[in-house]
């Protein structure tokens, strides 16, 4: 394997990365020079920030407010249009049926549909139902950076100290095997969010992304983010000739139809129902059971669809 | 470092972090969002460079801890996971088998193969810059390369 067919495989570098990597230069600033300030008034600024910093933790404490400033924080430093436009359509606690579920109490804490930024993001939070006896994580912290391997792991210990073949758990304390990373009696609950639907189509067919952890109170923070791509003009045309030039790749046949749909049905209207798909998994180590035996459920709420323009073509 | 040697040095290096980014992420998107990372980072932190000379490893390294930092953060459903999501097209079948087989590698194997078969880096210098030890490096290193045979004659099948 030469390096050269290596460097081809991965293809140009995108116009798009050029043009980022210029702008993020061209936006660096060099620091000023500091001034000299008298030491009373860095008591009283500092005071004076202690105060509205408590109250701002107390008032914005785990929304997606919290996220974005503190977990999260690419967009509110380098794409503050985004971060603006997502607090800027922010729909706190929206109507919504939440599931009579045996295993958790889940709930959409906020949403936001912000178009002109091409991007929705739903926050949902979630706890065991009795947490004295059970521990509910996010399914991603199973083994979060993947280094399970199952039953094909070598028995023996290996020097690739990721070669195990038993699950560990991420948690607030740390990384370790699930028997010790959740407390004695305790049975591990999983909780994994899936895609959401708008209307009953799946918005599969564009970029969707999704964090979850732990929050200070020890619930579940799901925050999930779509690509509010397939409303662009150009979308369907783009799919097109993505196909055209790939005809193998058949799912953008169906990426094509979902897209006209829902350009239609979004077409005028003021809100929309919102369905998650979720997975309630009892830890298990029979794999099978584990990755597929889960008990499904799903959340809907009433999306506010006030500032969704499409083009008249759509 | 003023600004102008800052954005001199990484322009010299811009394939070089658009592969490895890509390489990490299997994704254009997120190779953007690591590299922009990567970059406001290194700006605010090049102060502790003491040697111009390593510019190039140390702006690899902050890359590579983003890039970690990113996945872990933000563990993106892959809507079709044996497609890496690369906006620019392979420009030949052979180079798209390639791809396709590159990304079928599980991460920890695909990284430290393409740090030391497409940036030349020495295992040693792999194992400081991913954290970790010499003899998992050069395991990975080997088991990649076999994985890698494997996959390009079973995609050519």
């Amino acid at each position: 394997m030469r390096n050269e067919e290596l460097d081809r495989a991965l293809g140009e570098t995108p116009p798009s990365f050029v043009h980022r990597m210029d702008q993020t230069l061209r936006g660096l600033k060099e620091e000023k020079e500091m001034k000299r300030v008298a030491f009373c008034t860095v008591v009283l600024v500092t005071l004076i920030t202690l105060l509205l910093c408590t109250t701002a933790i107390a008032l914005v404490s785990q929304g997606l407010e919290w996220y974005y400033n503190n977990r999260f924080t690419a967009y509110q430093e380098n794409e503050p249009e985004k971060y603006d436009a997502i607090m800027g359509h922010l729909q706190t606690e929206p109507p919504q049926t939440t599931p009579d579920d045996p295993d958790i109490q889940i709930a959409v804490t906020e949403a936001s549909w912000a178009q002109e930024q091409n991007v929705l993001v739903i926050s949902l939070l979630a706890t065991a139902r009795y947490p004295e006896q059970a521990e509910l994580h996010p399914m991603w912290n199973l083994d979060a950076d993947g280094a399970y391997v199952g039953d094909s792991a070598p028995a023996e210990v290996t020097e690739d100290s990721e070669d195990r073949s038993e699950h560990w758990l991420w948690t607030p304390e740390g990384f370790g095997p699930v028997d010790e990373m959740v407390a004695p009696g305790k049975q591990l609950l999983l909780l994994d969010c899936g895609t959401p639907s708008l209307d009953g189509l799946s918005l599969d067919l564009v970029g969707a992304s999704m964090d979850a952890y732990i929050n200070e109170d020890g619930a579940v923070h799901t925050v999930l983010e779509v690509s509010l791509d397939f409303l662009q003009d150009d979308y369907i045309e783009r799919q097109r000739q993505l196909l055209e030039e790939n005809p193998e790749f058949t799912f953008l046949l169906q990426n094509i139809e979902t897209a006209q749909e829902l350009q239609q049905r979004l077409k005028g209207a003021s809100s929309v129902t919102c369905t998650i798909p979720y997975t309630v998994t009892h830890y298990t180590e029979d794999d099978t059971l584990l990755y597929t035996g889960g008990r499904t459920g799903e959340i809907r709420f009433t999306l506010n669809l006030d500032s969704v323009t499409l083009s008249p073509s759509a | 470092m003023d600004k102008e040697t800052f954005a001199a040095l990484v322009t010299k290096q811009q394939r070089q972090l658009y592969r490895i980014a890509v390489s990490y992420t299997g994704s254009s998107a997120d190779a953007e969002d690591v590299m922009q990372e990567a970059l406001l980072r290194a700006w605010n932190r090049r102060n502790t460079l003491r040697d111009a000379a390593y510019f190039s490893t140390w702006l690899n390294r902050i890359l590579i801890n983003e890039c970690k930092t990113l996945l872990r953060k933000r563990k993106r459903h892959v809507l079709q996971p044996d497609l890496p999501n690369i906006s620019t097209p392979p420009p030949d079948e052979q180079a798209a088998l390639l791809r396709a087989a590159l990304f079928s590698l599980p991460e920890k194997y695909r990284v430290p193969l393409t740090l030391n078969l497409l940036e030349g880096y020495t295992l040693q210098e792999i194992a400081s810059l991913l954290s970790l030890p010499l003899g998992t490096v050069k395991t990975r290193v080997a088991r990649a390369k076999h994985k890698l045979e494997q996959e390009v004659s079973s995609h050519a099948q």
